[in-house]
């Protein structure tokens, strides 16, 4: 897909039209608050079940290593 | 009116999607919004349709002025308030592509002291910072709870929860394990279940695959089948209803198996998400040849698999797409986590914990001095590390994917470019990328739960 998505990376042709086809709000589902950190949202305090299942509790893996 | 500074416009077909993920606004619109978006950024006339700018402003892609990040600020003090004890390099298993060469050669078990030095430390560090919940983790090198580690793990989790105890803070215990466990006498698995709040299990898949990339270590160099053991812990596991999660680490072989992969794993289990995680090629690949898929094939068998998994009603988790999230950075490899080698070595990655590993140079911060009883941390090291964030890598700074998986896994980046901050040569972009974008057109279609305005 490439890494350039921003509104200068568009071409500048463009229809008449202007639509609306969707929205969405992320924010019902998303925690915003980490830093540096891959919250696994297993822990407690996210109130929910992650599907993370390599770190249980703590936020300091990613479950990308394997044994 | 301004444009949001984080505003992402995908291109969608013959239309185009509005992303703010700092905002978790998702607009998808016609060619002609965005024409008119394009008017703004460069100061002319607005030509926006009055209703379609309401909106805009709604969603936060206009805004009167740019508004501070929504991720919030930890500081900067390396203070780790959990902690991943590696007890041995020894292994039962050989699996094809392990990132450590477990088992290879007989390695010494970690000393109790290393283990007690750095109980008292994240103990230490939690009360200083307020911190109630506490975590014990015992990971590979090897397999952790081999029969000859269980009088370490026994001394360790044994002083953990009496400091924990002690000093009114909630202790949790958990490990990683191969989930072969015929080494194991019935006491020891007794107690296990007892004391380890909870187990990840690795398993790749249906007997063949299994077998094939996760071979048990027989006499004579031979190789034995796994997949049996597995099962049959996992059945122990089910009848005791303990939790416990597996990971599956997917190959070019097993790529196109992913929604079998996932259908044996619900015939075996009632856990409603599995983790499938594509091979990075490391360690001991280098021999075997185990080869990892390509990110277009993870990327259209996963997609499958998700259909399945659907279907079956369970989850799939991959790590590089953290949907339910915004981040900065991927894991806590990037100047926070405590992770103690057999030997004392501290690294912040699972995966770089040998000395002569290429990568100790990043990713090993500190080191158990046994005259000091004591951990001693490189601090220029470690804030290296924690200047590894999202805003700091470049070829991220225009990408939509960006804090969903910040920056992606530190050690695959710099294995691939030897910089922290150069992901132009990552091959995980394009799953990361790939998944977001099919999510979040799952959301505008409304298919999934969450709020659809």
């Amino acid at each position: 897909m490439g890494n350039k998505f921003r509104l200068d990376n568009i071409g500048e042709e463009f229809e008449e039209e202007q639509e609306i086809n969707g929205i969405y709000d992320f924010k019902t589902t998303r925690n915003l608050v980490s830093d540096r950190t891959f919250c696994t949202g297993m822990c407690e305090c996210a109130g929910k079940t992650c599907p993370n299942v390599c770190s249980p509790y703590c936020s300091e893996h990613c479950g990308c290593a394997t044994i | 009116m301004e444009i949001n500074n984080e505003l992402f416009v995908i291109p969608d077909e013959d239309k185009f999607i509005l992303y703010v993920p700092l905002e978790g606004s998702v607009v998808s619109v016609s060619s002609g919004v965005v024409g008119a978006l394009k008017k703004i950024k460069k100061g002319e006339e607005s030509s926006l349709q009055p209703e379609i700018k309401e909106q805009l402003i709604k969603t936060k892609i206009l805004v009167e002025s740019q508004s501070s990040c929504n991720i919030k600020k930890e500081g900067s003090e390396y203070e780790p308030t959990s902690i991943t004890l590696m007890p041995t390099y020894n292994c039962n298993l050989r699996c094809v592509y392990c990132y450590s060469h477990g088992g290879e050669r007989v390695g010494q078990i970690m000393e109790f002291d290393v283990a007690k030095s750095a109980i008292d430390l994240v103990v230490k560090n939690s009360l200083k910072v307020g911190n109630k919940d506490i975590h014990l983790g015992f990971h590979g090198g090897g397999e952790p709870l081999l029969r000859g580690n269980i009088d370490f793990l026994k001394r360790s989790v044994e002083y953990f929860n009496k400091q924990t105890e002690k000093n009114n803070l909630k202790g949790r215990v958990s490990s990683a394990t191969n989930g072969v466990f015929n080494n194991l006498n019935h006491r020891d698995l007794e107690w296990i279940l007892k004391n380890i709040d909870r187990l990840n299990i690795s398993l790749d898949g249906t007997a063949d695959i299994q077998d094939a990339q996760r071979p048990m270590a027989g006499p004579n160099h031979r190789f034995m089948p796994s997949s049996d053991y597995v099962v049959e812990t996992i059945k122990i596991l089910e009848e005791e209803k303990y939790p416990y999660g597996i990971r599956a680490t997917i190959t070019a072989e097993s790529v196109p198996r992913m929604s079998e992969i996932l259908e044996f794993f619900h015939s075996i289990s009632s856990n409603k998400s599995f983790h499938l995680e594509p091979l990075f090629e490391c360690g001991r690949c280098k021999t075997t040849k185990a080869r990892a898929p390509s990110p277009e094939d993870y990327l259209k068998y996963l997609l499958e698999a998700k259909q399945t998994a659907e279907k079956l009603e369970v989850g799939i988790y991959y790590s590089g797409a953290k949907l339910e999230g915004i981040h900065n950075s991927f894991c806590g490899a990037a100047g926070k986590n405590f992770l103690v080698s057999p030997e004392g070595r501290v690294t912040t990655c699972l995966e770089v914990s040998r000395k002569d590993d290429d990568m100790a140079e990043i990713f090993i911060v500190g080191q158990y001095n046994p005259d000091k009883n004591q951990f001693e941390f490189d601090d220029t090291k470690i804030k290296r590390l924690q200047g590894r964030v999202v805003e700091n890598i470049p070829n991220c700074r225009d990408c939509f994917a960006k804090y969903n998986c910040g920056g992606d896994c530190l050690a695959k980046g710099y294995a691939q470019s030897r910089s922290l901050e150069d992901t132009i040569n990552n091959s995980r972009c394009s799953i990361n990328q790939g998944i977001l974008f099919h999510e979040i057109k799952q959301k505008l279609k409304g298919g999934q739960n969450g709020k659809q305005i």
